[in-house]
């Protein structure tokens, strides 16, 4: 059976969904302004408490992390002239100490040499009977 | 209404919808449903995605209503969208049809139809053609533009536009009589 265009025409004619589609449609707009009112205020009230996009979150965790590795080489750098300079103090302090010590000594020794000058001295000076005697503290 | 008037009248309702006035909105999607159901409902032969598209073809509308400057800019903006909101849903469905047409009740239309058994095999042997073939006779003979139209809304070059009519009408013709042979074969 042939068909002409007409008939393709006929088959194809416009079909009207009918009387309650323009409420659907206005009830299907009524709704989605609805939410999207309702998700605009949930997201204002989100972003007051909690962080506004975590789209720049993989950057942001590089950054911290190379913040986090630059800030421990400058501390670790830090502490390691601190401890140089602890060390190094305390080194001058024990130098100090022993050269404190052997002039401590050499002094005890010249009082030392200068008191048996003056026994001797004094001893020579005395009648040999009496001596004066050297004693030990 | 002659056509100019009607185009006046139209171009106010988008002026007074692109303001928020729903009322004109409703008498734009009013206007044009059956444009926009129609392309759907042929495309996809499935009378509830077809509406379903066209509900979304019309939100989209309205999100897209001050870009729209004239009556026929309208027309031109519905036929678009709706062919490749019909197009994309096509693609992505997994299967075919959910309903079949048979099992749903026609919508209506305006005049009555000459030869309802031509007209039902007619309309069964154009969904078994290719999406691309199907999009143009329905732009052809629903729409009534020329290929130089259809070309633009497909974004295909006019003699493809012409080529693949002509392939269509006889793949129509040669499986129509097919079909109708094998009705005639199981009648007699």
């Amino acid at each position: 059976m042939p068909f002409s265009e007409d008939d393709l025409r006929q088959a194809l004619k416009r079909k009207d969904p009918g009387p309650e589609f323009t409420r659907r449609v206005m009830e299907r707009l009524n709704e989605r302004e609805t939410e999207s009112k309702a998700s605009a205020r949930e997201k204002r009230g989100r972003r007051v408490f909690w962080l506004p996009q975590m789209r720049f979150a993989p950057a942001l965790a590089c950054a911290l992390a190379l913040a986090l590795a630059v800030g421990g080489w400058i501390g670790y750098q830090s502490y390691q002239e601190h401890e140089q300079q602890v060390r190094t103090a305390e080194r001058q302090r024990k130098l100090e100490e022993q050269l404190a010590k052997r002039e401590a000594i050499l002094a005890l020794r010249i009082t030392s040499e200068k008191l048996n000058h003056v026994l001797r001295k004094v001893n020579s000076a005395l009648p040999p009977d009496v001596k004066i005697r050297r004693e030990r503290l | 209404m002659p056509d100019g008037q009607q185009e006046d009248l139209m171009t106010a309702s988008l002026e007074q919808a692109a303001q928020g006035d729903a009322a004109a909105f409703a008498q734009i999607v009013s206007s044009h449903q059956a444009m926009v159901f129609s392309i759907a409902w042929h495309y996809l032969q499935d009378r509830s995605l077809a509406e379903d598209v066209a509900q979304e073809v019309f939100l989209e509308l309205y999100q897209n209503l001050t870009a729209i400057q004239s009556a026929s800019h309208l027309t031109y903006w519905l036929r678009r969208v709706s062919v490749h909101r019909c197009i994309d849903l096509a693609r992505r469905r997994t299967h075919r049809r959910e309903q079949a047409m048979d099992g749903l009740p026609e919508p209506a239309t305006q005049n009555a139809i000459a030869d309802p058994v031509l007209m039902a095999r007619l309309r069964e042997t154009l969904d078994a053609l290719p999406e691309k073939q199907r999009m143009v006779i329905i732009l052809r003979y629903q729409e009534d533009l020329g290929p130089a139209e259809i070309a633009e809304l497909l974004r295909m070059p006019v003699n493809t536009v012409k080529s693949t009519l002509h392939r269509s009408l006889d793949d129509l013709r040669r499986k129509l009589a097919r079909k109708l042979g094998d009705l005639r074969y199981a009648i007699f």
